[in-house]
């Protein structure tokens, strides 16, 4: 056995209290947004998504501008152009300068894909939120609406309405898609205040007497917003998905106005002979797509307060 | 069990009931009628209409066309003179069926296996391929992929034939196309549950039990994981529905499609109807299906009843 060691003052010292830095926090404190906007920075692809976005939304509110040319002005002299120096992205069947066609499409096609996705989100929360917040017999009422609506094809509804409302325009396309557009957000949006509902902060929030308007401003709506955002820009291709298909089977927007839709239903006529004026729209509408889906994607991760801390 | 599907059952009448209704009055709101384009003196005109009974008042038309609907008759077409609504659909429908039908099957298939590897190697390089796959397939639309595999496989390449529906051949390239996005949403719904599954307790069980690894795969992650797929087939069989209207018309074949797009244009209201109640009757019954398929697949139905 050995002896037992004596322990005395002599053998410590005192550090001292650090009082100053106390209670210093040794990380920057970051938001939910803030961390959420760090881990997206990080991730390559949906950067990259993001940038041709912003890219593709800048150019449809400058492009038109860049070159002298005119969206309506018809030359027969100069159809079915291939790309040249005064004709940046070369002619369509008429004669009219694609460069020019093809960013006031942007135009009509971006407005379209993101005014439908953000009144469908709208309605949904609305709906949806009432339906799951307040719960019983409002909530069977909407949900039983809902269940019958969810069977019924959206893009036939859309045709129709467009029939109705004498076809062409961004208004009627609009109206068209939110229609009965909304009841995918509805769904989601009932499920999540269902879930959020009957947590501690909410009940917490209640006990001290705060409204139902407020719990839902400032709770459960902020609480969703992660998942709401990725839904949106998931939602965004199925919009601009909606308007081209509608305008390629030649009821939505109509010539000489134009969108990315109208653009490839014009070149279908024609791409076994020009295949270009059918590829360019479709690059615009495919690369759009792909950019919000890769986009969507890495909001997905960034916006999951699960995935905070973690470097990926 | 039975109680779950008795529920779904009347759903799904109430969405027939509601479709068709909203339908004829949608279709009657259009501007124009039937006739506008043909030149026929007031007279005429007035005698078609009654003819087709459009002079009576809209609630007589309603009743009258939901009585005939519970006979199966949808009407005659008015753009093609006595040929009546049914008539154009037994001759289309099967032509679209069978399109539709190939590429759900090649999608399903090819989705659920690009899937189901893509979740076993995780991480790895065709892991990156399948998402790869996945991503551009939900990103580019069936009318531009349908251009895109005719103009180079047809055209340029000469593989196939670039148009029309008389045989296997012809068949490749539009079912093709019309597949890629339906097969894309698999892989993707595929692969994520099956890579949620992998984390759960009862794999750990399963494990610990000593399972074989293709005994694991097979019996609970595939069972468990699938579950996703199912729910997701009902938007699917919407999706490939609506794809058969622009493939048709990019590869000339003669399904519905195209008659249900021309009617539209013609104001051809009988047609429109027809068309869209057995579309939609079509939808709600394949939705009803899903529903029992999931009801059944799923233990947590089967055994409650819900």
């Amino acid at each position: 056995m050995q002896n037992p060691i004596i322990l005395n003052d002599g053998m410590f010292t005192v550090v001292g209290k650090d009082v100053e830095n106390y209670n210093a926090i040794t990380r920057p404190s970051l938001t939910y947004w803030q961390d959420a906007w760090t881990r997206l920075k990080k991730n390559k692809v949906a950067m990259l998504g993001l940038f041709i976005i912003i890219f593709y939304i800048i150019m449809a509110i400058i492009g038109p501008y860049l070159n002298s040319m005119d969206y309506r002005t018809t030359n027969s002299t100069a159809t079915d152009q291939l790309p040249s120096l005064k004709h940046w992205f070369g002619t369509d069947s008429l004669g009219r300068d694609l460069w020019v066609r093809i960013w006031l499409g942007a135009r009509v096609s971006l407005t379209i894909g993101f005014a439908v996705t953000l009144l469908n989100q709208i309605i949904g929360i609305i709906i949806g939120g009432i339906s799951g917040y307040f719960g019983g017999a409002v909530d069977m009422i909407i949900m039983r609406i809902i269940d019958v609506l969810y069977g019924i094809p959206s893009l036939i509804v859309a045709i129709l309405v467009m029939m109705v409302r004498g076809g062409s325009g961004m208004t009627s396309l609009i109206i068209a898609m939110v229609i009965i557009g909304w009841i995918g957000s509805a769904r989601f949006v009932r499920g999540q205040v269902l879930q959020l509902k009957n947590q501690e902060f909410v009940l917490a929030s209640k006990v001290l007497g705060a409204s139902s308007m407020r719990i839902i401003l400032k709770h459960l709506i902020p609480n969703m917003m992660g998942l709401l955002i990725t839904n949106i820009t998931m939602a965004i291709p199925g919009a601009i998905f909606g308007e081209a298909f509608l305008s390629y089977i030649g009821i939505g927007i109509q010539p000489p106005d134009t969108s990315w839709g109208q653009l490839a239903q014009a070149g279908s006529q024609t791409f076994r002979v020009y295949p270009w004026e059918m590829f360019l729209p479709s690059f615009f509408i495919s690369t759009t797509m792909l950019s919000l889906n890769l986009l969507g994607d890495g909001l997905r991760d960034a916006l999951d307060p699960k995935m905070r801390g973690s470097s990926r | 069990m039975g109680r779950y599907i008795l529920k779904r059952f009347i759903i799904s009448l109430f969405t027939v009931l509601v479709l068709v209704t909203t339908v004829f009055i949608l279709v009657r709101l259009m501007p124009g009628d039937p006739f506008t384009s043909e030149k026929m003196t007031p007279e005429i005109k007035a005698n078609m209409m009654a003819y087709y009974g459009f002079d009576k008042p809209l609630y007589v038309q309603y009743f009258h066309y939901i009585g005939n609907l519970l006979r199966g008759d949808l009407g005659l077409s008015l753009k093609y003179s006595n040929r009546s609504v049914n008539t154009i659909l037994a001759q289309t429908f099967p032509v679209s069926a069978d399109l539709g039908i190939r590429s759900i099957v090649l999608a399903t298939i090819l989705g659920l296996f690009l899937g189901i590897m893509a979740a076993l190697n995780n991480g790895k390089f065709f892991d990156y391929f399948c998402v790869f796959i996945a991503i551009v397939g939900v990103s580019v639309p069936d009318f531009i992929n349908g251009s895109l595999l005719q103009y180079i496989f047809g055209l340029k390449l000469k593989m196939f034939p670039i148009a029309r529906w008389e045989g296997f051949r012809y068949t490749v390239l539009p079912v093709f196309a019309l597949s890629l996005y339906t097969l894309a949403v698999i892989t993707r719904t595929m692969r994520a549950s099956m890579l949620e599954v992998i984390n759960q307790d009862y794999i750990m069980t399963a494990q610990a039990k000593g399972l074989s690894s293709w005994q694991i795969i097979t019996r609970h992650q595939l069972r468990n994981a699938i579950l996703p797929v199912v729910t997701i087939l009902g938007p699917i069989t919407a999706g490939i529905l609506t794809g058969t209207f622009v493939i048709e018309q990019i590869y000339a074949i003669p399904g519905m499609g195209r008659f249900y797009v021309s009617g539209i244009n013609d104001l051809d209201y009988s047609m429109i109807l027809g068309m869209t109640v057995f579309y939609g009757v079509f939808l709600v019954a394949a939705n009803f299906i899903v529903d029992v398929i999931y009801g059944l697949v799923d233990p947590r139905i089967r055994i409650s009843g819900k």
